[in-house]
C-alpha cells in the first residue's frame, strides 16, 4: 500500500475515532471503539512517517516504528505535526555542527621556523651547558640542570643533549638520551604516519598537503639537530623530494618555497636563491626571508649585499640571536 | 633484563567524579520549577473563568484534575528522571553524545507505555461519570506530562535557559490561552487548552534536543540495560515526589477533610488552597537558590575538581574546598533569608491578600504554616541538589527517605489530632529531612578530600 | 638473547600448560621477568646455571607484569624444577572492601619511622629496626593490611602529611597515585611470600620486586637469601623512568603551578633504591658480574665484605668449529644479537646501517633476536628501515640459532645503551667473531681486557671497538675499519679467542656457584 492511501486511510479512521468519541450518548462502549479507531489510524500513520524522517533516523526499524506508533496513539489528531516539526526543526536548525571528518591542516614551515629560535635567550642553553659541566659527577644537581633543557626549544638543547651522551655519569648519559629518543620517536613517528598516508587512495590536494608536511617534518630532523653526518644528508634529500613532490602536485605557497629555500642553502645549492625569491612572490613577507638573503650573499661573497640586506630588516623584527649580526653588517646600534 | 613495564599511564584514573555530576543536579531545581508555573498557570485559568464557566464546580473540577495529572505523573516518572537523567550526563561525560536522541526516545518509548496504561486503565474502569472526551483527555493529558517531565530533565543538561524560557512561556501561553478559548465547552474545554499547551511544550523541547544532538539511531534502549542507571537514584527520585505529595494525597482521601470532585478524584479544599497559594512565596528563595548553584557554588565546585584532576596542590585543594563550603553555607544561608523574608512578608499580607482574592479568614494559620514548610522544601532542595553534586547519593536516598516516611507519618499524624495540627505535619518532615541532610552533608563537606581520594 | 640447544629449544606457545607444583625444594629461585617467559641473556643464565646442578631441585616464582605481556613457556623446563608458580603484579586485583576505618596507630608509627630509612638509610640507621619490624606486620595478620593504606582516616593523614613535608611537586593527584601504584605490588609480595613452599634457600637474581620477595621470605623462614644481580636493577629502573613520558606532566592549570614530573620519578627512583637497600640488607652473598658493578652495588648500600663478582661463562668449546667454517675473507655482515626492545637501541644500529650502506653497499645487518616482546618498538624498527631505505640491507632474522649464524657474520654489534656482561659479545668471540659496543656495562672490559693486577687482562689484546651510545656515524666508522682492514680484523678476531677462553669459561663459574649453593644448603636456620 502506498504512503498516500495509507495517510487517507489513517485520516479516515482518525476522523472516526473523533466522531467515536464526542457523540453525545458517551458510553464506555464509545470510548473503546474511540481507542481501537484511533489506534489503527496511529499504526497505519506510523509508516508513512517512518518513511519521512531521515535516514539516520530510521533505525532500529521496528523500536523507531513502535514509538511513532504510540506517540501517535497517545496524541491523537495533532500529534504526528508535532513530531513531524520537531523533527523537522532538527533537520533544518541543527546546532551540533555536521561532521565531515576533516579537519584544517595549515603548514607554515617559516612560521614555524623563525618563531623557535626568536624566542630563546641565546646564552641559556650555554648556562646550563657549562653548569652541566662544572657540577661534579654524581651530583643530583645535573639531573636537574638537564631537567631545565626541556624548557629550551630542541634546536638549542639537543647539542648540549649530544654532548651529555658521552657524560661520565650514566644518569645523565641515559637521561640526555631518553630526551633525544623522545623527540626522534615523536618526529619518525609522525614521518611515517605520513608516508603511510601517502600509499593510500588519496585526492591531489590531500597528497600535496601530505608531501608539504612530510617536507617540514624530514626539515625538523635536521634542524633540530636530531640527524647526524649521513643521516642528515639523507634526511634533507627526502625533504627536498617532498618539496618538489608537492610542487608537482601543484602547490605553489610561499612557506613551501621558502621551506625549499633553506634546504637548499642549508646544502650549499645555488637554487636557493631562487626559491626564496619564489617565497617572496607567493607573498613571504620580506623581512623574514632577509636574513637567509643575507647569508647567501655572504657566502657568495658579496659583501655590500649582506649590509644592504641587513639594514633593510626592520629593527622590532629582529630576533635576539639576530640582533648583534644586524648591528654589525648595518651599522645599526645593537639595543638589546 | 626484560622488567616489568611500568602501567602507570592508567595512573590518573580520577574521571569518576567530575563535572558531569553538574546537568542532574539541575534536575531538581528545574523539574520543580515547572509544576509551580503549572499551578499558578491553572489558578489563573481557573480565576479567570470563574464567571464564564458556570456552575464553578466545571472549574474545580479541571483544577483537581490537571492537579492530579501533575501529581501522578510525577510520582509515576520520578524513578526515570533521576536515573535516566544521570545515565545521559554519564553518556555525555563518556562523549557518546549520538546515543542521547535514541536513549531519551527510548525512554520517552517506555514511559508512554507504562503511564498510558496506567491512565487508561483509570479512564476504563474509575470515571463511569465522566464524558469520552473527559476520558480520553486523562490519557492524553497523563502521558503527555509525563513526557515533559522527562524532557524538561533533559533540556537542563543542555544549559539552553533561554530556549527554556521561550518554550516554557510558548507552552503555557497556548495552555492558558487554549483553555480561555475553550472556556465555553466546561471542563473538557479548560482541560482540552490545558493539555494542548502541554503537548505543544514536548513538541518544542523534543525539537530542541533533537537539533542539538547528532544521532545514529532514533530509538535506544541502553538506559534500561543492567547496571545503566543507579538503582539509588530511581529510589531517590520516586521518594522525593512521594514525599512531595504524600501529605496531599493523605489530605485529599481523608474523608473529614476532603470532597468528591469527579470519579474517584477528590480534593481539600481547606488545605489545597492554602498550600498552593504557598508555594507562590518560594519563588524568591528558588531564584535565589538556582543563582547561587548556578554561580558561586558551581565554579567552586569545578574549582575544587579541577585543583584535584589536574595536579593542584594540596594547599589549594583544601582552600577551594573551603571555598566549596562557604558557598554551600551561604548559598544555604541565603534561602533561609529571603524565605524568613518572604513569611514575614505573608503574615503581614496574608490577610488582607486572602480577603481581596475572596477568600476566608480559616485558612490563615494553616497558610503561615505552609509558607515555612514551602520555605523549607526549598532548602531541602538546596541540599539534596548538594549532595548530587558531589555524587553522595547514600545520603541523598536517606534524605528524602526520611522526608517520605515522615511526611506519611506526621501527616497521618495531623489528622489525627485535629484541625489546628493540620499542615505540622508536612513541615515537621520537611524540617526532620533538612535538618538531618544539613548535618550529613555538614559531615561529607568536613571529609571532602579524605572521601575524594580514598573512598571512591 | 637466543636460546640456543644448550639454553632450550624453542618451545611452541604453551599456554595451559600444566606448571609442576612440589612440596618443597632445595633452591627457591625469584625470577623477574626473566626465565622461563622471556628470552634473555639473563634467561639463558638462570637455565643454565639449573642445568648445571641436575643434583639440586629448584622451585621458581615467576613475577611478571600482566599475563597477557607474556607467551607461554620460552625453555623447556628442566626436570629438576619441581615447582613454578607464576604472580603478575601490575594485573588489576579486585582492591579490598571498601570502608572507612581508622587504622592502627601504632603501625602507622612504625611505617613513618620505616620510610624515615628509606629515605635517608645512611642518616637513619638507628631505624632499620622498625623496617624490620614494618616487614613483620605485613603478613597476614599482621596490624598492617592493604585496607588500612587505601582506606584509614590514618592512611590519608599520613599521605597528606608526607605530601607536605616531602613532596616538592604541587600536584597532589599525581603523589596520591603514584604513592598507591608504587605500593600496590608490595601488598601483592606479602600475599604471595604467605604462600611460597618452603625450601632450604632463597637465589634471587636481581633486587626489585623479586629481591623484596626474597627479603620477606629470608625474614619469615631464616634461610640464606643469595642474590645475583646481572644488570643494576634500579639503574635499569631508572632507564624505564627516563624514558616513559607516562609520568604526568601538567602546566599551567593554576597560576604557575605546574608539575614536571621529576618529582615523581625521583620518588620511583628512591623507592627501587629502598627495595634494592632492603635486598642488600638481608642477602648473602651479593654477586656481581664484573668489577665495576660490584662497586656500584657497594656504592648502592651493600655491604663490601658480602659482594663478589662472577662472570658469566660459555661453553667455548660448542662454538669454536665456527671459526673454521668461516672462509678467508671478512664476510660484509654486521649482526646485532639481542631482542628487539628499546634497551638494546636497535634504531642506533639502523641509522648506522644507513652510513655503511654509504660506504660499503654490498654490506649486510642482521638482526637477530624475537620481537614479541615489545611490538610496538619492533614496529617502529621496521618503519625506521623502510624510512632509510634500508630495506635491502637490514634483515630482521628473528630467533636463530647460533651456530648457524656467527660463521657468516663479519662483526657483532652491540648499541644497547644499558647492557650487564652480554652473552653475545661472548658467543661471538667464542666463533672469532670481534665485536663493536657502546660503552656499557662490561664491554670494555670485553673488548680491551680487565685491568688486573697481574696485568693478564689488557695483554691478550683489543677485541673489537667502543663507541658511544647513539652515536650511529661512530658506530658505523668502527664497524667499517674492521671489515675492510683483514689484518686488523684478524689481530682482533685473536684477541677475542684468547680472552673468552681463558677468562669467561662456563667451568669457571659453575664451579664459583657450586660453592655458593653448598655454603647455603649447608647454613643452620636462623
Amino acid at each position: 500500500m502506498g504512503n498516500g492511501k495509507l495517510l487517507f486511510a489513517a485520516a479516515g479512521f482518525e476522523s472516526a475515532a473523533l466522531y467515536a468519541l464526542i457523540r453525545q450518548d458517551g458510553s464506555l462502549g464509545w470510548f473503546v471503539a474511540f481507542l481501537a479507531l484511533n489506534g489503527l489510524a496511529s499504526v497505519l500513520l506510523a509508516l508513512p512517517i517512518y518513511a519521512a524522517l531521515p535516514p539516520h533516523y530510521r533505525v532500529p526499524r521496528l523500536p523507531v516504528l513502535a514509538f511513532i506508533a504510540v506517540f501517535l496513539f497517545f496524541t491523537p489528531v495533532l500529534g504526528w505535526l508535532g513530531l513531524l516539526i520537531a523533527v523537522m526543526v532538527s533537520r533544518l536548525w541543527p546546532a551540533h555542527r555536521p561532521d565531515t571528518g576533516f579537519g584544517q591542516i595549515a603548514l607554515d614551515a617559516g612560521e614555524r621556523l623563525d618563531r623557535r629560535p626568536g624566542s630563546v635567550h641565546p646564552v641559556r642553553e650555554a648556562a646550563i651547558a657549562a653548569r652541566l659541566r662544572e657540577l661534579p659527577p654524581g651530583s643530583g644537581q645535573r639531573l636537574t640542570a638537564l631537567h631545565a633543557l626541556r624548557a629550551l626549544p630542541s634546536r638549542a638543547a639537543n647539542p648540549v643533549l649530544r654532548e651529555m651522551l658521552g657524560d661520565p655519569q650514566e644518569d645523565v648519559r641515559l637521561l640526555a638520551y631518553g630526551m633525544i629518543d623522545e623527540q626522534e620517536k615523536r618526529l619518525n613517528a609522525a614521518i611515517q604516519r605520513e608516508r603511510q598516508l601517502q600509499r593510500t587512495e588519496r585526492l591531489p590536494a590531500e597528497r600535496r598537503d601530505g608531501m608539504a608536511r612530510l617536507a617540514a617534518l624530514y626539515w625538523e630532523l635536521v634542524y633540530n639537530g636530531l640527524a647526524q653526518g649521513d643521516l642528515r644528508e639523507h634526511a634533507l634529500t627526502q625533504a627536498l623530494r617532498s618539496v618538489e613532490a608537492a610542487q608537482t602536485l601543484g602547490a605553489d605557497d610561499a612557506g613551501l618555497w621558502f621551506l625549499k629555500g633553506r634546504l637548499l642553502q642549508v646544502r650549499g645549492a645555488p637554487a636557493a636563491q631562487d626559491a626564496f625569491n619564489r617565497a617572496l612572490a607567493c607573498g613571504m613577507p620580506r623581512s623574514r626571508v632577509l636574513p637567509y638573503l643575507a647569508e647567501l650573499a655572504f657566502d657568495a661573497r658579496r659583501f655590500g649585499e649582506v649590509h644592504d640586506l641587513l639594514a633593510e630588516v626592520p629593527p622590532q623584527q629582529v630576533t635576539p640571536r639576530l640582533r648583534p649580526i644586524v648591528a654589525f653588517w648595518s651599522g645599526r646600534e645593537a639595543t638589546a | 633484563m626484560a622488567g616489568i613495564g611500568f602501567e602507570l599511564r592508567k595512573l590518573l584514573r580520577t574521571q569518576t567524579y567530575s563535572g558531569l555530576l553538574r546537568a542532574y543536579a539541575y534536575a531538581g531545581i528545574i523539574s520543580s520549577g515547572p509544576w509551580v508555573l503549572s499551578i499558578i498557570g491553572i489558578q489563573v485559568v481557573g480565576v479567570l473563568s470563574l464567571s464564564v464557566v458556570v456552575p464553578d464546580v466545571l472549574i474545580t473540577r479541571f483544577q483537581v484534575t490537571v492537579t492530579y495529572l501533575i501529581a501522578c505523573s510525577l510520582i509515576a516518572t520520578g524513578a526515570l528522571q533521576l536515573g535516566f537523567t544521570r545515565y545521559l550526563a554519564d553518556q555525555l561525560f563518556l562523549g557518546n553524545e549520538r546515543r542521547v536522541v535514541p536513549n531519551l526516545n527510548g525512554s520517552l518509548l517506555v514511559t508512554m507505555l507504562g503511564s498510558g496504561a496506567l491512565a487508561l486503565a483509570a479512564a476504563l474502569l474509575v470515571f463511569p461519570e465522566a464524558s469520552n472526551l473527559y476520558r480520553a483527555l486523562l490519557v492524553c493529558g497523563f502521558v503527555v506530562l509525563s513526557c515533559v517531565w522527562i524532557v524538561t530533565i533533559m533540556l537542563s543538561g543542555l544549559k539552553q535557559y533561554k530556549a527554556i524560557v521561550v518554550i516554557y512561556a510558548l507552552g503555557y501561553g497556548v495552555a492558558v490561552g487554549g483553555a480561555l478559548a475553550l472556556r465555553p465547552l466546561g471542563t473538557e474545554g479548560l482541560l482540552l487548552g490545558f493539555v494542548g499547551g502541554q503537548f505543544v511544550l514536548l513538541a518544542a523541547m523534543l525539537a530542541l534536543v533533537y537539533r542539538s544532538y547528532p544521532a545514529d539511531g532514533f530509538v535506544a534502549f541502553d538506559f534500561a540495560q543492567r547496571g545503566a542507571m543507579y538503582p539509588s537514584l530511581l529510589l531517590i527520585g520516586l521518594l522525593y515526589n512521594v514525599g512531595v505529595w504524600a501529605d496531599k494525597l493523605l489530605f485529599w482521601y481523608f474523608p473529614s477533610t476532603s470532597e468528591a470532585i469527579i470519579g474517584p478524584l477528590r480534593a481539600s479544599p481547606i488545605y489545597d488552597t492554602p498550600i498552593f497559594l504557598a508555594y507562590l512565596a518560594i519563588i524568591p528563595g528558588m531564584a535565589v537558590f538556582l543563582v547561587r548553584m548556578e554561580t558561586d557554588f558551581a565554579e567552586y565546585y569545578q574549582r575544587f575538581y579541577d585543583a584535584v584532576r589536574s595536579g593542584g596542590s594540596l594547599g589549594h585543594i583544601e582552600r577551594m574546598r573551603d571555598e566549596l563550603v562557604f558557598t554551600v553555607r551561604q548559598g544555604l544561608f541565603e534561602i533561609i533569608k529571603i524565605q524568613t523574608l518572604a513569611v514575614l512578608v505573608v503574615f503581614e499580607t496574608a490577610a488582607v491578600v486572602l480577603r481581596w482574592l475572596g477568600i476566608s479568614d480559616i485558612y490563615l494559620p494553616l497558610l503561615f504554616v505552609d509558607v515555612v514548610a514551602v520555605g523549607l522544601q526549598v532548602l531541602l532542595l538546596g541540599v539534596l541538589n548538594v549532595l548530587f553534586y558531589l555524587d553522595k547519593r547514600a545520603v541523598a536516598l536517606e534524605v528524602t527517605a526520611i522526608f517520605a516516611g515522615c511526611n506519611l507519618l506526621f501527616t497521618a499524624a495531623s489528622l489525627a489530632l485535629g484541625a489546628s495540627w493540620y499542615g505540622y505535619g508536612f513541615a515537621l518532615a520537611l524540617l526532620a529531612a533538612v535538618v538531618w541532610g544539613a548535618w550529613r552533608l555538614n559531615g561529607k563537606l568536613n571529609a571532602l578530600e579524605y572521601e575524594t581520594f580514598m573512598l571512591q | 638473547m637466543k636460546p640456543t640447544e644448550d639454553r632450550g629449544a624453542r618451545l611452541p606457545e604453551s599456554r595451559g600448560v600444566k606448571l609442576p607444583r612440589a612440596e618443597r625444594a632445595d633452591i627457591g629461585l625469584l625470577l623477574e621477568g626473566t626465565f622461563p617467559y622471556v628470552y634473555g641473556g639473563v634467561s639463558s643464565w638462570v637455565y643454565q646455571i639449573i642445568r648445571a646442578f641436575p643434583e639440586l631441585t629448584f622451585a621458581i616464582a615467576f613475577l611478571g607484569s600482566r599475563a597477557e605481556d607474556y607467551g607461554g613457556l620460552k625453555y623447556e623446563l628442566p626436570p629438576n624444577v619441581v615447582h613454578l608458580e607464576t604472580h603478575f603484579l601490575h594485573e588489576k586485583q579486585p582492591p579490598p572492601v571498601l570502608h572507612a576505618r581508622d587504622g592502627d596507630a601504632q603501625a602507622f608509627a612504625t611505617i613513618e619511622r620505616a620510610h624515615r630509612y628509606f629515605r635517608t638509610p645512611h642518616a637513619h640507621r638507628a631505624d632499620i629496626a622498625q623496617v624490620g619490624e614494618l616487614l613483620g606486620e605485613l603478613s597476614a595478620g599482621g596490624r598492617l593490611s592493604e585496607s588500612d593504606q587505601l582506606y584509614s582516616r590514618r592512611g590519608w593523614r599520613f599521605i597528606t602529611e608526607s605530601y607536605r613535608a616531602f613532596c616538592s611537586d604541587p600536584s597532589f593527584v599525581d603523589y596520591f597515585w603514584t604513592v598507591r601504584t608504587m605500593h600496590a605490588p608490595i601488598w601483592r609480595l606479602t600475599r604471595i611470600a604467605d604462600t611460597f613452599i618452603p625450601v632450604r634457600a632463597y637465589h634471587s637474581v636481581s633486587t626489585g620486586y623479586a629481591g623484596f620477595l626474597g627479603t620477606l621470605l629470608r625474614r619469615r623462614s631464616g634461610r640464606p637469601l643469595i642474590l645475583s644481580e646481572h644488570g643494576i636493577y634500579t639503574k635499569e629502573r631508572k632507564i624505564d623512568l627516563f624514558q616513559a613520558q607516562w609520568i604526568a606532566e601538567h602546566h599551567g592549570a593554576f597560576g604557575g603551578e605546574a608539575s614536571d614530573g621529576s618529582y615523581f620519578r625521583q620518588m620511583w627512583i628512591r623507592f627501587f633504591e629502598a627495595l634494592g637497600q632492603l635486598c642488600y640488607d638481608a642477602a648473602d652473598p651479593i654477586v656481581a658480574l664484573f668489577e665495576a658493578n660490584r662497586q656500584r652495588q657497594i656504592a648502592d648500600g651493600a655491604a663490601a665484605e658480602r659482594t663478589r663478582s662472577i662472570p658469566n661463562g660459555i661453553d667455548v668449546a660448542r662454538y669454536a668449529p665456527l671459526r673454521a667454517r668461516r672462509g678467508q675473507a671478512v664476510p660484509p655482515v654486521l649482526c646485532l644479537i639481542g631482542r628487539v626492545v628499546p634497551i638494546k637501541d636497535i634504531k642506533t644500529f639502523i641509522r648506522a646501517m644507513r652510513v655503511v650502506a654509504n660506504r660499503m653497499p654490498q654490506a649486510q645487518g642482521w638482526i637477530v633476536g624475537p620481537e614479541d616482546e615489545d611490538a610496538a618498538y619492533g614496529a617502529e624498527c621496521r618503519s625506521l628501515v623502510q624510512g632509510l631505505d634500508l630495506g635491502g640491507q637490514v634483515r630482521f632474522l628473528g630467533f636463530r640459532q647460533m651456530q648457524d649464524i656467527l660463521h657468516q657474520v663479519g662483526v657483532v654489534v652491540l648499541s644497547s645503551i644499558s647492557e650487564a656482561l652480554p652473552l653475545a659479545v661472548l658467543e661471538g668471540f667464542a666463533a672469532g667473531v670481534p665485536a663493536v659496543c657502546t660503552d656499557v656495562g662490561s664491554c670494555r672490559e670485553l673488548v680491551y681486557g680487565a685491568e688486573r693486577a697481574d696485568g693478564a687482562g689488557r695483554a691478550l689484546g683489543v677485541a673489537g671497538r667502543i663507541v658511544g651510545i647513539a652515536d650511529p656515524q661512530a658506530l658505523a666508522a668502527a664497524a667499517l675499519e674492521l671489515l675492510n682492514d683483514s689484518a686488523q680484523w684478524q689481530a682482533a678476531s685473536a684477541a677475542a679467542i684468547r680472552r673468552v677462553e681463558r677468562f669467561y669459561t662456563q667451568q669457571r663459574m659453575v664451579a664459583a656457584y657450586r660453592d655458593i649453593y653448598q655454603a647455603a644448603l649447608a647454613a643452620n636456620g636462623d
